[in-house]
Order: C-alpha cells, then structure tokens, then sequence
C-alpha cells in the first residue's frame, strides 16, 4: 500500500460546507444541454431535464477542492434523489461537503476517492434533489 | 404523443423499451459545453491518452443523462424518475453505440406513491454493461 495522500487539512473538511452556487435555470442553458444529449422530449420546454442535477448543475464545472489533489480525475458515478420537478426560470441553490475518503490500489495506480453529498433548493427554499456522487483521483 | 404507461400495466421482470443513443466527438464536445465538464480526456486524445486512456472517451455524465432519458421516456409526462444510483465501470468511446436498457424488479405502494424498482444500465456493441445503475420511478395509477 502507498503512502496516504489524505492530508490533515484534508481531514479538516470532512462534514463542513465545501462550498455552495446558486444557478438560474434559464431556457438557453436547458435548450442547450437537451441538444447536447439528444433528447427531444417536449417536457423539457417547461420543466428542467433531472439528469442536469448530474451534470452542470452538479458543479457548474469539475468541483474545486481547497487543497491540491492528485492530477488525474474520473467521474465514479453517484446516486440522486430527485424530491421535485424543477421548472425553466426557478433558481436553485447547491450546497456541497465532503462525506469520506477513501484509498485503493488500482490498475491506474494509487487511487484516492472522494465522496461527496450535495444538496438543491429552490428559491422558495424547498429540498429538490439530494446526492452523492464519487470522484477518482489518480 | 407517447401512450401513457400506468401503474396497473407493469409487472416485475417486465422490460423497459430500450433506446441507442450513438455518441460522437462532436457530441462529446457539445455536452462538454452544455454540462460545463471541461476535463479533456473527453475531447483531447493526446491528454487522454497521456492520462493512460485508451483514447478520448464518453462522458459519465453522458451516460448518467442516457439512463435518466431511458427512465423519462418510458415513464411520461405523468411519471416521475424519483431516485437513481448510476456506477461508471467500464469508458466508453465516441463512434460506438450505447444501448440503455432495464427491467423492472419490484412494484409497490409507499407513502401513497405507486413506486417501480428498476435495473438499468448502458451497454456497449461487446455487450458489457458499462454503467450499471438502480432506479425508483413514480407512475400514475388508471385511478
């Protein structure tokens, strides 16, 4: 086994607030990512397709950790739980923390996994959708 | 306008209608945009493969948006995708198709909801799930 990459100050984030990001939900960006993934269903004219709670509004681009990780990142995958149908126009709050690390050996190398829990509101301050989702390090 | 499926229509083992969604690198670079997920091992080959990929591959987050498009067609206007666990085990590279696919394994009233529990996943042309996932769905009833 290698040495730990998980630092104390690593440790020292665990279960607080990592960070939070607020994004309208406007039609260009819903538009836009329905042509991105090829899904021509008509709902989403009015409602905001779930699987974006996986994608842009997950991170609103890759997380940014206050400390250095190793260079290499995939995507583990997650789990959500969608609570209530967002609609174009809402305003969604995400409030992320770091839940776990954890270390193995893998035919990439030594691989370091961080957990991560999520958590949407809406502007009227309702829970919309939870998750957790892992990162891979390497 | 798609039929609305109900409740009282799905059995456990029942499948879920599949569909093939057949990603380019063009694709991968508008979801990339769409999505705001810049990592180039999706659009860069030489990173990737400096990465120790076997070349540019497809966004898990493609193929989370995949599964969820699979759960949101067969369930309606009227159903509700209410929870889904998605594991990225296998890449999958751009000019191969991907087929998303499921079957129901339980069916059950909770809380007033008419709830579905099922297995999906992404396949590949080898056959390999490459995304295996578990889902809840929400139908209406025939009421």
């Amino acid at each position: 086994m290698a040495q730990s990459v998980v630092t104390d100050e690593m440790k020292g984030w665990l279960n607080k607030e990592l960070n939070r990001a607020t994004f309208d939900v406007e039609k260009v960006l819903v538009r836009r990512y329905v042509e991105a993934i090829e899904d021509p269903n008509p709902q989403w004219k009015e409602f905001m397709p779930p699987s974006m709670f996986t994608a842009i509004f997950a991170e609103g681009g890759l997380v940014q950790y206050p400390f250095k990780t190793p260079p290499k990142l995939l995507d583990g995958g997650g789990e959500w739980e969608f609570v209530k149908p967002v609609k174009i126009g809402d305003t969604i709050t995400a409030v992320r923390k770091i839940i776990e690390y954890q270390e193995k050996e893998g035919k990439l190398g030594h691989m370091l996994f961080i957990i991560r829990e999520t958590r949407w509101t809406n502007q009227k301050g309702e829970l919309v959708a939870k998750n957790r989702s892992t990162s891979i390090f390497y | 306008m798609k039929k609305q499926v109900h409740f009282e229509d799905i059995e456990v083992g029942a499948e879920i209608p599949a569909i093939v969604k057949h990603p380019t690198p063009v694709q991968l670079v508008k979801f990339a945009g769409a999505s705001e997920d810049f990592n180039p091992i999706h659009f860069d080959k030489d990173k990737a493969l400096a990465d120790g990929l076997p070349g540019t591959i497809v966004h898990g987050r493609l193929k989370n948006a995949f599964l969820i498009q699979l759960l949101t067609d067969w369930v309606g206007e009227k159903g509700m995708v209410k929870k889904i666990a998605i594991q990225h085990r296998g890449m999958d590279l751009p000019g191969h198709a991907i087929a998303c696919k499921g079957k129901v394994t339980k069916k059950y009233t909770e809380s007033g909801q008419n709830l579905i529990d099922c297995e999906v996943w992404t396949e590949n042309e080898k056959g390999e799930k490459t995304a295996p996932a578990t889902a809840t769905v929400i139908l209406p009833s025939r009421g």
